[in-house]
């Protein structure tokens, strides 16, 4: 099999799954009790102006003929109305997808960064104070609820100690060209505000990044010591290389691979469950619009976020199946 | 559009008998007299109709698309003393001073409004206590505020509000049709420790309408804690040991609720009841009010007066035409107390109004469709160089940016 048709393969498979999706999400989203059009109109609302939202937005059709709509409607781009900010919600999800991005993203960033040298730390170092204090904080990370945590960064850097902001995203820099504060400041040539916008992340980052941080240890760590017991390690000690390379270039790799599936599951994770964190730091994002919509019964951001964040849930996954390939030959172009 | 507060006009307000008379000067030819009108004149807001005109977009309103909706959204069209600079969603609002403002500018007034959206109590507390925030809205909890009481340089102020917090009883839902049962649970209740416990603070709701609405009846009958009246009213009522069980239904979202829940159920199991705590979301609840089937057997809701009328409350609350809203469910029904109320609002001499109003009070009260437990206080915190903040206790969101000060 050729990695083009592998690759098509894969993305076709894709298909089945968000309309899966759509259709769970779509009836999911309207059996759940409370009336949209009620709860846009507000408590005061006369009987007659709620059927006559119901008729606009369709909610007085078969549920069949919803789906249908709504469907077409996706196809061409348009997401629907949403009853909360009064306009489509492709333009919504377009406004408060990238900070979420964003946030992920920089949080993965920390995760991997952070976890992996300690993962490897750990394992080279095992039954030893810095294995033992690595895995506590491993265990302290994935039991820590995140809102928590977040609060208590919040308090401890942005009110005690003073030096990192508390809330936001920071200023807007002065061109919106992806969304991205990092990437639109540094297009910008706007140093101060990449600084800035840096600085708004680091703690919401950090406090989505710990369960995920704690996971990539321990999992790089169990991996590390099953590869450091295999004969090729041995091989490689005994042909004089340096403890560096068959370190990080032997055993990493191999034990990298299945660290992969925690990454991406992580990523896709995060970026629909991000909204703790998103609240705590009044975070703009699409986890907490999502959430915040789901709370209003805004039927169409709810299954437009959902879609959303289901097809980067699948595209990270490909990803993550083509990184495979790369780290391990076996395994390459195979489904 | 019919949307928005049209429903207060609906009934009497039709277009095409709203007439611009002059430059300053609107007629407005009611169907009927319709005691409410002049209070619910503050429900509309005016817009420069050129501004909004150049503004429309494709809409169901022929000539006027849109109405300006969608503009409306992120720009103002107004004539107050401050303009939107920026509008984030979700995020900020900024709003900067109109120089050129009719009634003019002194020193330390403000000039530059940011609103920032922060949903989360810990954060909104952060902000203020360190000083990235000058001023917090009414929505913390109570406890929040007592915690922030403690800071040196923030200020609580507390003013009673214009809200009432009772519990809807379902008029429809045996046992609760029966008038002596209604009465036995609101003599039963333990309205102290609602107050000073749970509220930490707040007026003894006295009747429908808060106490501190022109048109309040001081000579409503009140009840009080009494728990061998409300056994005696209960023997009375007739209503078999085995169907007093009854639900208690609460915005899950609002612990305070579910406090007066815990205590409800307290007082009610010593008389005899059974009383199972549900909480739903808010969205859950608006449905549920929608039938007397549907609508449990007792709902804790909090009502904001919504116009500067006895009418909101009394009317609003009582007469047949609001049922199947939160605002409605006693689904109560009284003959009498609707031909008052229809009288109240059809009269047109204001103190002919207001016997009507306080008569339907007290007739209302004695029926005991709700335990009225609280007008509970307006609380909102700044910090203590933020000077001439004045509660006015409508819609919500009324602070007057304009009366403030900053001395620092």
């Amino acid at each position: 099999m050729t990695f083009r048709t592998y690759l098509l393969r894969r993305l076709l498979q894709i298909i089945p799954a968000l309309l899966g999706l759509s259709i769970l999400i779509f009836v999911l989203s309207r059996v759940v009790p409370g009336d949209p059009a009620r709860l846009a109109l507000g408590p005061d609302a006369t009987q007659e102006q709620v059927e006559q939202l119901r008729r606009e937005m369709g909610l007085d059709q078969p549920l069949l003929v919803q789906y249908v709509r709504y469907m077409g409607g996706l196809f061409r781009g348009d997401f629907g109305f949403s009853l909360r900010t009064r306009r489509n919600v492709a333009q919504d999800i377009k406004e408060f997808l990238p900070a979420t991005v964003e946030l992920t993203t920089v949080a993965m960033v920390f995760a991997i960064a952070l976890g992996v040298p300690l993962g490897i730390l750990s394992a080279v170092r095992k039954d030893r104070p810095e294995d033992h204090l690595s895995r506590f904080l491993a265990l302290v990370g994935v039991a820590l609820p995140r809102f928590w945590l977040a609060i208590l960064l919040q308090l401890l850097f942005a009110y005690y100690l003073g030096i990192l902001p508390t809330i936001g995203r920071g200023p807007a820099p002065p061109v919106r060209i992806t969304g991205f504060y990092l990437i639109d400041s540094l297009l910008a040539l706007d140093v101060r505000g990449f600084v800035t916008a840096f600085k708004h992340l680091i703690l919401p980052a950090f406090a989505l990044s710990v369960g995920s941080l704690a996971q990539i240890m321990r999992l790089i760590r169990a991996n590390m010591i099953e590869e450091m017991r295999r004969d090729y390690v041995l091989a490689a000690r005994s042909y004089g290389l340096p403890e560096r390379v068959v370190i990080y270039k032997y055993a990493l790799k191999n034990a990298f691979s299945s660290a992969l599936t925690v990454i991406g599951l992580s990523y896709g994770f995060l970026l629909g469950n991000a909204f703790l964190v998103e609240t705590v730091f009044a975070w703009p994002g699409l986890a907490f619009y999502g959430v915040d919509s789901l709370l209003f019964k805004d039927l169409n951001a709810v299954v437009g976020v959902t879609i959303v964040i289901g097809v980067a849930f699948a595209v990270v996954n490909l990803l993550v199946d083509l990184a495979y390939g790369y780290l391990d030959p076996r395994i390459r172009y195979e489904t | 559009m019919k949307k928005g507060f049209s429903w207060v006009w609906t009934p009497v307000l039709e277009p095409g008998r709203i007439k611009a008379v002059d430059k300053y000067t609107v007629r407005f030819e009611l169907k009927e007299a319709y005691a409410p009108f002049l209070g619910s004149l503050l429900l509309f807001f005016i817009l420069d109709k050129d501004l909004v005109m150049r503004n429309i977009k494709p809409g169901p309103y022929g000539e006027f698309g849109d109405y300006g909706s969608a503009f409306l959204e992120r720009a103002d069209a107004g004539s107050g003393p401050y303009r939107m600079e920026r509008f984030d969603r979700a995020t900020e609002m900024v709003m900067t001073r109109f120089e050129n403002y009719w009634r003019g500018w002194k020193p330390n007034q403000i000039s530059r409004v940011s609103f920032k959206t922060v949903t989360e109590e810990a954060t909104v507390k952060t902000l203020i206590k360190a000083g990235q925030a000058d001023m917090v809205n009414q929505w913390l909890s109570v406890q929040g505020f007592q915690e922030l009481k403690q800071v040196p340089g923030i200020v609580v102020k507390e003013d009673p509000s214009v809200q009432l917090f009772h519990l809807q009883m379902n008029t429809k839902k045996p046992p609760l049709d029966n008038v002596k049962v209604r009465q036995a649970i609101s003599y039963a209740f333990d309205y102290d420790t609602a107050i000073q416990k749970i509220f930490l603070g707040a007026t003894r709701a006295r009747g429908p309408v808060p106490v501190r609405v022109p048109g309040w009846n001081p000579k409503v009958p009140v009840y009080t804690r009494n728990v061998a009246t409300a056994k005696r009213l209960l023997a009375e009522s007739g209503v078999p040991p085995q169907n007093l069980s009854i639900e208690y239904a609460y915005v899950v979202t609002l612990p305070l609720e579910r406090q007066i829940g815990l205590l409800l159920k307290s007082n009610l199991e010593e008389i005899g009841f059974k009383v199972e705590i549900r909480g739903e979301p808010w969205a859950r609840i608006v449905e549920l009010a929608t039938k007397p089937e549907t609508t449990p057997h007792i709902t804790a809701i909090f009502d904001t007066l919504k116009y500067p009328h006895v009418d909101s409350h009394t009317y609003g609350m009582y007469h047949p035409s609001c049922w199947g809203t939160f605002r409605c469910m006693s689904f109560y029904e009284n003959p009498r107390v609707t031909q008052v109320l229809e009288a109240a609002r059809r009269a047109v001499k204001p103190e002919e109004q207001l016997r009507l109003y306080q008569l339907a009070q007290e007739l209302i009260v004695r029926d005991a469709p709700s335990i009225y437990v609280a007008n509970p206080l307006h609380r909102i915190a700044f910090r203590d160089y933020v000077k001439g903040y004045r509660y006015v206790g409508l819609l919500g969101f009324d602070v007057a940016f304009y009366d403030f000060t900053i001395a620092r």
